[in-house]
């Protein structure tokens, strides 16, 4: 017993052993180490799904890199990242949104691209001379996914069942506010134009049609002047004057996804919830109107971003082979359609896809508009918030205007390199 | 054991309030690292800054409109609920009344923000426009934004007062109302002369965790009051409180130092505020 005990221990063993040796000889047939990365991704439900296809081909074509993606909230990422890759435990790769792209560079977390991955010649070929609006302090570290912008949708069906075609939307403010009056019936939540919960984005927009700025550079805001006044004063006729909108039915996103409104105002995200969300509505883009019908439309706005934040050495090399895929043309594409962006990569424009609804209004007021500044949230709820939500309430105008011009000038005497300000000044320069 | 716990409390306890106290004196966040010390600066930008005289106030409000709102309720509903004859009716009323307590603020919230809409679609909009009052702009309107907020909170916290206040009723011998009865009190006088004066320590009890809860008020205006346009604690900083304020100094504007010397100011008004009620309460009905 005792000797069939001890050959079964001995067998056992000689198995073992055979299976390590085995196991040793496949792991060096491995042309090299496994590397897992994380990325920090957005949590668009959307984005994830196609990003998370996407990987898997990646995947496929490195099989030496391993990526996890984690969805991250926008508004819990500025500190976790931060604390994260202070202690040696952040993501590889990570998604930033572009109001805290600065503010991630001066804590450190962002790598630059080395010569290695791409070299400004390259860059510049890959996203034409826009490019350089992403270089920080002589480098680049990352580009945005594409542009967005705001522009009118309308409602295809309603503009019929109401006699009218997309042909007679006028290119001015002034001839188009009585047809959405035409279109207005409050007693039953019909809303011509419905701009509840989309005032300060809409005051931005105009105040870029009017010829203003909000800012004049990083140091200064010049928000306060006749073009603010008069986007303001504008604002507040839709609801009082032309009562085209109500502050007590839906909001805008509410009445148009709902069939109750012929036209709202919107960036070009709101493409995205429209086909996901009120997929039922025959909706279409075209450019906002004007008050004089030319441009500009608007601003418009580069989305930001992806970026390598891996602190390890030995990581970073599979973390930049990671990031030129998804960033390169056919990645971006399926990204920039999700979100409602012009892709940033040259190659990425698809005459076919962005040469029509909804998409062309789009290109044509990036093409059309002034580019937009970021800065954190303490600058965006001093402007879109507390001063639009004032002088909706009815605050004097200029007074309010000034009094916050005069809280964002303080800020940015302390705070300006948190802030990308593309300025009046910019804007002349570079137009 | 003992200097585990005590390892435990120095740690979780108070080596963060020593440490957010010493912030307040420091210029502290992102791009900080050192550290340096500043002084009084953050205190003076904070009673300089006009927004944080309003935040006090918001603060103040809230507490002032939701502590006596939660003990009337709560005294009012457990007295009824003490009265009741039949066990089944008097749980299936703490039941009724404790679930909002234990629900997620989160969800809560996420419902009164629907039954708040501004519109006739909104549940509150929909009975009023039936009785002929009009629509109110329950969370957009900056005059009302902060009481909508109290009330959702009012509601949400009753439960627990009520549960409080119940078992203070039910501990009250029954020979102090058989002897009133005895001497003819009417129900008032008894209400008056025996169960407010022995339900003293409880109510100094609901009025201190009440209190301190509503200075604490955070989850309800992150989740409400969320515009698309204006971030939180809108219309016009209309519900801006302090712990919110903190947190969006903190986290959001990466303020450390700043933020670590409004919460020194918030632990300071909360202990202020206790203090005195203990004091009021304790010398006014506690014999």
């Amino acid at each position: 017993m005792k000797k069939t005990g001890l050959l079964l221990i001995v067998m056992l063993l000689i198995a073992s052993l055979m299976a390590m040796a085995g196991a040793q000889q496949e792991g060096s047939k491995a042309p090299g180490e496994k590397v897992s990365l994380l990325a920090w991704w957005t949590v668009r439900k959307p984005i994830m799904e196609f990003s998370k296809e996407e990987v898997k081909k990646f995947e496929t074509e490195h099989p030496n890199i391993q990526v996890e993606l984690m969805g991250m909230p926008e508004d819990a990422l500025q500190q976790k990242l931060i604390g994260a890759t202070k202690a040696n435990i952040g993501p590889d790769v990570v998604y930033i949104d572009e109001n805290i792209v600065k503010v991630m560079y001066n804590a450190g977390v962002l790598q630059s691209i080395p010569a290695d991955v791409y070299t400004e010649a390259e860059i510049l070929k890959m996203y034409g001379p826009k490019a350089k609006m992403s270089k920080i302090d002589g480098k680049y570290y990352g580009f945005p996914n594409g542009d967005m912008a705001a522009v009118l949708y309308y409602n295809i069906d309603f503009l019929r069942s109401n006699g009218f075609s997309p042909n007679d939307i006028p290119d001015t403010w002034r001839e188009f506010i009585p047809l959405a009056q035409k279109m207005t019936d409050l007693a039953n939540d019909i809303q011509g134009f419905p701009i509840r919960g989309r005032e300060a984005s809409m005051w931005n927009a105009l105040l870029f049609q009017n010829e203003g700025f909000l800012f004049r550079n990083e140091k200064e805001a010049m928000f306060a002047g006749k073009a603010g006044e008069e986007s303001f004063q504008f604002l507040l006729d839709i609801y009082k004057k032309y009562k085209v909108s109500s502050r007590t039915s839906l909001s805008a996103n509410e009445a148009f996804g709902q069939g109750k409104a012929p036209f709202i105002y919107n960036w070009t995200w709101f493409i995205g919830t429209l086909e996901t969300n009120f997929s039922d509505i025959n909706f279409s883009t075209r450019v906002l109107p004007t008050p004089d019908g030319t441009p500009p439309f608007g601003s418009y706005g580069p989305s930001y971003g992806l970026f390598v934040s891996s602190t390890e050495a030995k990581k970073q090399p599979a973390a930049w082979e990671f990031w030129k895929f998804v960033t390169s043309p056919d990645f971006q594409l399926g990204w920039s359609m999700l979100r409602g962006l012009i892709p940033a990569r040259l190659e990425a424009h698809k005459p076919e896809i962005f040469g029509k609804s909804p998409y062309r209004a789009l290109a044509e007021a990036v093409a059309n508009g002034v580019s937009y500044s970021f800065y954190p949230d303490a600058v965006g709820n001093l402007i879109l918030g507390t001063m639009v939500d004032e002088i909706m309430e009815g605050a004097p105008i200029r007074d309010t205007m000034q009094r916050i011009q005069d809280e964002v000038d303080a800020y940015l005497a302390k705070h300006s390199d948190d802030c990308w300000i593309y300025g009046k000044e910019w804007y002349d320069k570079n137009k | 054991m003992l200097l585990l716990g005590l390892a435990f409390l120095g740690l979780f306890w108070w080596y963060p309030l020593i440490k957010t106290f010493l912030l307040g004196f420091k210029l502290a966040g992102l791009g900080h690292p050192d550290e340096p010390w500043i002084g009084l600066e953050n205190y003076k930008e904070l009673f300089t800054t006009p927004v944080f005289g309003r935040v006090i106030l918001n603060t103040l409000y809230l507490a002032v409109v939701i502590v006596p709102a939660q003990i009337v309720l709560g005294l009012a509903v457990s007295a009824v609920l003490n009265r009741t004859r039949l066990d089944i009716v008097q749980r299936v009323g703490i039941l009724s009344f404790y679930t909002p307590y234990i629900l997620p603020i989160v969800a809560i919230g996420i419902l009164w923000k629907f039954l708040y809409h501004p519109s006739r679609f909104g549940i509150f909009n929909f009975f009023l426009s039936k009785l002929g009052i009009g629509v109110l702009r329950w969370l957009e309107d900056p005059k009302l934004a902060l009481t909508s907020v109290a009330i959702m909170r009012i509601w949400q916290r009753a439960g627990y007062v009520i549960l409080i206040y119940l078992a203070g009723l039910q501990s009250i011998p029954k020979i102090f109302y058989e002897a009133a009865d005895i001497d003819g009190a009417t129900g008032w006088q008894k209400f008056r002369k025996i169960t407010l004066p022995l339900l003293s320590s409880t109510t100094l009890f609901v009025v201190v965790t009440t209190t301190i809860s509503a200075f604490m008020t955070f989850e309800s205006i992150y989740v409400m009051t969320l515009t698309a346009q204006g971030g939180r604690g809108g219309p016009a900083n209309a519900t801006n409180v302090m712990l919110f304020y903190v947190f969006n100094n903190a986290f959001e504007n990466n303020r450390m130092g700043y933020a670590s010397a409004a919460a020194t100011i918030l632990f300071l008004m909360i202990l202020g505020v206790t203090l005195l009620q203990f004091r009021y309460i304790r010398q006014r009905f506690e014999y």
